[in-house]
């Protein structure tokens, strides 16, 4: 369910065709209903680099199942885009054979100097990078690479023909030391406040860091963060289910049965950084 | 039977001021309200005195000086009943009424007479006057119809035809097409060759598209408008009140227009009332307008006309506090037309002008489910305005000279969130000159000229458009900034002959355009020879056949650098047509057309982020089109219209051609209208289309930067949507009085309540889909009323 305001504002905008977008319901789940295996987002430490960094990758996913939760990692240097089904742009581009990525691990560190990936070097033989949006791109301009992760459980898949579930992730990679690189939000805290009885409503709030401010790259603008916030849980639902900017709360309406449940809420920045808080309830 | 009036109240001019009039004259003009409550008849307008007006009738008593002097008028209409009898039968007397409605009775002695006038198709009248000596007693007479007149219905079909396909409707058709709402270009889509607005021309963007083919024109005297409708498809932006017919050629269009590879819609407004001040107020389930004209002198006549919905004030008064923070802006629409229209001698010259404006802001409080990236403002804002100077200048017997200028200014601005957005604004100047001279009877030479100036000033960050089949997430789509100030120029010139030969009329012509690349003069030059033929095969049947090449310029974002290329070309094609009109009787027309259109040096995306656009895109579309149409009868009209077709595409680097966007393979249109009495109108338009081509999500990818899942396709256009069908019906109802004319009507659509389906929904991941009928219209209640004098 989303705000009555919102609600509105939709249904108007849907009717009069002003935007290319659906909003209508048709008795699907929300996407913020946590089932089955979900990934809600990869975690990149840290989210903008130097090409001689070593950064961390880590998975967020939620599973309830009992069985092994596999990952398979893979790398592109530069990437069609999801226009193309992210497809890499040159079978060269595609260097997970050679990544000393450790199979079924939900996190891995991966150096991108010259003792591990020799980002830079490859990157000087390759010469001009065209980014996806046709412009090309120098190191000092910055980049990115295109991570992709399969990852499920055995029997996990979106649908009975579908194939496992991949996630996408781009790591930024820039050689400017006149800008600091972007970084990670930070959950300060992550509260739960209400009384845990089925049927009832829970009070989610989420204390973070403040927003950085950047300099847009097109064009040179001076900027602010503007954190977006997703409000998941595996039963019931939470309303809104997306924030952002200063609305950090959201409201949890739990079934009408006693159960365990997972809450979980996400924090992106826009440019790549991500910081993911949980907690599990018991309601009675 | 015929229907005495006699002591009626409201046949005379001593009558009450009207309730229209009165409103009326509270804004427009006092004297009008002194005019139609005064004791004192109005002075009816000079008579022009033709040969042949009936000469005034005269007592046999030289002795009596009284004189009885009277105008005869349609009850609503106020237009003037000529050929009409007026008889004074307890004298012996009687006339015709004249080309004015006037009769006058001289010398006659004081006394009560008595008056009987007979008109046809009109109530008769029987009426006392006391008429006293020495004095000229003027009486005014209103009479409503009875009956129909040939002419009342449907005027249409009767132009002189000069190329294969091309259909007319009247502004009566207009008006009272079901389904419609009055609506002129909804009204045009039920044609043969035009397709039904759909989900997929919605997201688009093309209003219009013919034969498969989208970027049809819309034109008005043959000159642009920036958007034909309202909020993508509620209403045209061209009111109806000065409208008199609008022409429809889905291809194979003449050499005097040009800039398309679809076909033209062509609005042609009509010369304001002469014969005194008319108008019209009209509200219905959306807006309300209204109109004036009226002479401005013996030789001009005037008009003003608004639109307004009200769609927002019923929002205002119906949302909550919460519901209004969210929605500042409710949608809103209004539209202007005006025109001045002087002729004398051999010369018409017309001052039109037309704007319109749309408006939409929200505050999306939370983002979009699906669409994280859509957050915080929406703003739609679009807004014109199109003055128009139009001068035809006879120059002798057998020349006519047609000028134009028209300036369009426009100011398009769309918000979405925080990152995307346009801020467009285009001033567009186009002028015009055709000459046409008839060399011999069987040789008319037309010629032209027109020149096209556009001046861009934009600003916009948006995803890199794709040419074709799904868009990507605006969540993940790259978004680019662009600042922009160029112009372009398109020049053109024509020439063409109507080579009549006995039964034969060959119409060959040659078309040159100059497309600019923006910024520069320099471009494409394009020369396009076209011929379409008619043959007479006996009284009834006429033959008819034409090919011939056309254009379209390159859109302007697809030639600029970072986003397009600089080296796309304009798109051509080929039109290729033939078939035969058939006359069966009084009225009913038989019109069947096929087509072949090939299209080449189309531009189409490559993935290729270096290059991104090139000329080697392919399509085709052929098909037939049929059109039954019945137009002669007094009491009925309708049609049946059909169009059997198939649309393809070939991107670049494609072997084999696919199912284009647009491609509707059905198209079937059944419209009638049936006028019971002068009373009661009844109408139903039933339509059945084939569903849109569909491109089916066979996987998805989830974006962790973008929160979003992103869809993988398959095949394109390789499913289709359930198909379309739909019945309307309308009824209206007309009260006549004296001098103004009530109309109720009520517009029913989707009377069975269809859920026609346009697509597929997904849920979130794509891993379900269910048959998406969301942003169909539901049964829609239409009510609407009209008052006009």
């Amino acid at each position: 369910m989303r705000s009555m305001g919102t609600g509105v504002v939709l249904r108007w905008v849907v009717a009069l065709g002003a935007l290319g977008v659906g909003a209508c319901t048709y008795d699907f789940d929300g996407p913020m209903l946590l089932s089955g295996y979900r990934v809600v987002g990869i975690e990149v430490s840290p989210p903008e680099v130097t090409p001689d960094d070593t950064v961390t990758l880590r998975v967020h996913d939620y599973y309830a199942g009992d069985e092994a939760v596999h990952y398979r990692w893979r790398l592109c240097l530069n990437s069609w885009g999801a226009a193309e089904n992210y497809r890499c742009q040159d079978d060269v581009l595609d260097i997970s054979e050679e990544l000393a990525i450790s199979e079924d691990a939900s996190e891995v560190v991966l150096d991108l100097g010259p003792t591990g990936l020799n980002l830079r070097e490859r990157l000087d033989e390759l010469g001009k990078v065209t980014g996806p949006d046709g412009e090309a791109r120098s190191l000092k301009q910055g980049f990115e690479v295109w991570f992709q992760l399969r990852s499920g459980p055995d029997s996990s898949s979106r649908c009975s023909d579908c194939e496992p579930i991949v996630t996408q992730k781009r790591l930024r990679v820039r050689d400017d030391s006149s800008q600091s690189p972007n970084q990670n939000p930070v959950i300060d805290a992550f509260s739960v406040t209400g009384a845990k009885r089925r049927g009832g409503t829970l009070r989610l709030k989420v204390n973070t860091d403040s927003p950085e401010t950047y300099r847009d790259p097109d064009s040179g603008e001076r900027l602010q963060e503007e954190y977006l916030y997703s409000w998941y849980t595996s039963a019931g639902t939470t309303e809104p289910s997306r924030s952002f900017g200063s609305t950090k709360l959201s409201e949890l309406q739990l079934p009408n049965r006693a159960l365990s449940l997972e809450v979980l809420v996400t924090v992106r920045d826009g440019r790549g950084g991500l910081a993911v808080s949980r907690q599990s309830l018991n309601i009675e | 039977m015929p229907i005495s009036l006699l002591l009626h109240p409201l046949v005379r001019q001593r009558t009450w001021p009207t309730p229209l009039a009165l409103m009326f004259s509270l804004f427009v003009s006092q004297p009008l309200l002194a005019q139609t409550s005064a004791a004192p008849p109005p002075q009816p307008p000079p008579p022009q005195a033709p040969a042949s007006a009936p000469a005034p009738a005269s007592a046999k008593s030289p002795a009596a000086h009284a004189r009885l002097r009277g105008q005869l008028l349609e009850s609503g209409t106020r237009k003037p009943i000529v050929a009409a009898r007026v008889a004074l039968p307890a004298r012996g007397l009687e006339t015709l009424t004249d080309a004015e409605g006037g009769f006058t009775f001289e010398e006659l002695e004081a006394g009560e007479v008595q008056i009987r006038i007979e008109a046809d198709a009109h109530a008769v009248i029987e009426d006392k006057e006391q008429i006293r000596a020495n004095v000229v007693t003027e009486v005014t007479y209103y009479t409503p119809l009875t009956d129909f007149e040939t002419d009342d219905l449907v005027a249409v079909g009767n132009r002189e035809k000069k190329v294969v396909s091309e259909h007319t409707l009247s502004a009566a058709e207009i008006d009272s097409v079901p389904g419609a709402n009055g609506d002129v270009l909804q009204a045009a889509r039920n044609m043969p060759g035009l397709a039904r607005r759909t989900a997929v021309s919605r997201s688009a963007g093309d209003p219009v598209v013919m034969r498969g083919e989208s970027a049809g024109l819309v034109l008005v005297n043959g000159y642009p408008l920036l958007e034909p409708f309202h909020f993508d498809a509620l209403r045209s932006a061209v009111g109806n009140g000065l409208i008199e017919s609008v022409q429809i050629s889905p291809g194979n269009y003449d050499a005097r227009y040009g800039g398309t590879n679809a076909g033209v819609i062509d609005i042609t407004t009509r010369r304001p009332a002469t014969d005194g001040l008319h108008g019209y107020l009209q509200l219905d389930l959306f807006d309300v307008s209204a109109l004036l004209e009226g002479p401005a002198s013996e030789n001009a006549s005037w008009a003003v006309g608004a639109r307004r919905s009200y769609i927002d004030g019923v929002l205002n008064l119906a949302l909550g506090k919460e519901e209004k923070a969210a929605l500042p802006t409710a949608p809103r629409y209004y539209d202007v037309q005006a025109s001045y229209d002087w002729q004398h001698a051999g010369d018409r010259v017309r001052f039109n002008f037309f704007a319109a404006e749309d408006r939409l802001v929200a505050l999306l409080e939370d983002p979009v489910e699906n669409e994280p990236a859509l957050r915080g403002q929406v703003d739609v804002f679009t807004r014109w305005f199109a003055p128009q100077l139009l001068w035809d200048r006879r120059l002798s017997e057998h020349t006519q000279l047609s000028s134009g200028i028209s300036y369009l200014r426009s100011h398009f601005q769309r918000q979405l969130g925080q990152s995307l957005g346009a801020d467009f604004v285009n001033d567009r100047i186009t002028a015009k000159t055709a000459l046409r001279h008839e060399l011999t009877p069987w040789l008319n030479l037309r010629a032209g000229i027109d020149a096209v100036v556009d001046h861009y000033d934009y600003a916009v960050t948006t995803p890199r458009p794709t040419e074709e089949g799904p868009q990507p997430s605006i969540s993940l789509a790259p978004s680019i900034s662009i600042k922009d100030n160029l112009a372009s120029y398109s020049p053109s010139v024509y020439v063409a002959t109507d080579l009549q030969l006995g039964p034969l009329l060959l119409v060959p012509a040659v078309r040159v355009d100059h497309f600019s690349k923006p910024a520069q003069f320099a471009g494409d030059t394009l020369v396009q020879p076209r011929l379409n033929a008619r043959l007479d095969v006996g009284s009834q049947t006429v033959l008819k056949a034409g090919a011939g090449m056309y254009s379209k310029p390159a859109w302007i974002y697809q030639q600029r650098e970072r986003i397009g290329n600089s080296a796309v070309e304009a798109e051509r094609s080929v039109h290729t047509s033939a078939g035969f009109e058939r006359r069966f009787g009084e009225g009913l027309n038989l019109d069947v057309t096929g087509f072949y259109n090939q299209l080449y040096h189309q531009v189409s995306a490559v993935a290729d982020p270096d290059v991104r656009y090139d000329n080697w895109g392919r399509g085709r579309s052929y098909g037939g089109e049929f059109l039954l149409r019945y137009d002669h009868g007094r009491r009925f009209y309708g049609w049946a219209a059909y169009t059997l077709s198939r649309a393809e595409r070939k991107e670049s680097g494609e072997d084999a051609y696919h199912l284009w966007d647009f491609d509707q393979t059905h198209h079937l249109n059944i419209t009638a209208q049936y006028r019971a009495s002068p009373k009661w109108e009844i109408g139903a338009r039933f339509r059945y289309v084939t569903g849109d081509p569909l491109t089916p999500v066979v996987n998805a990818v989830y974006d962790s930067d973008g929160d979003v899942y992103s869809p993988v396709y398959g095949a394109t256009n390789s499913r289709r949507a359930g198909a379309f069908h739909q019945l309307d019906l309308r009824v209206d109802r007309h009260w006549t009085f004296d001098t103004w004319r009530l109309t109720a009507y009520l517009d029913v659509q989707n009377v069975y309540n269809r859920a026609n389906p346009q697509g597929l929904a997904y849920n979130y991941d794509y891993s379900e889909s269910k048959v998406d009928s969301g942003a169909n219209l539901p049964l829609i209640p239409s009510f609407g009323v009209k008052g006009e004098f």
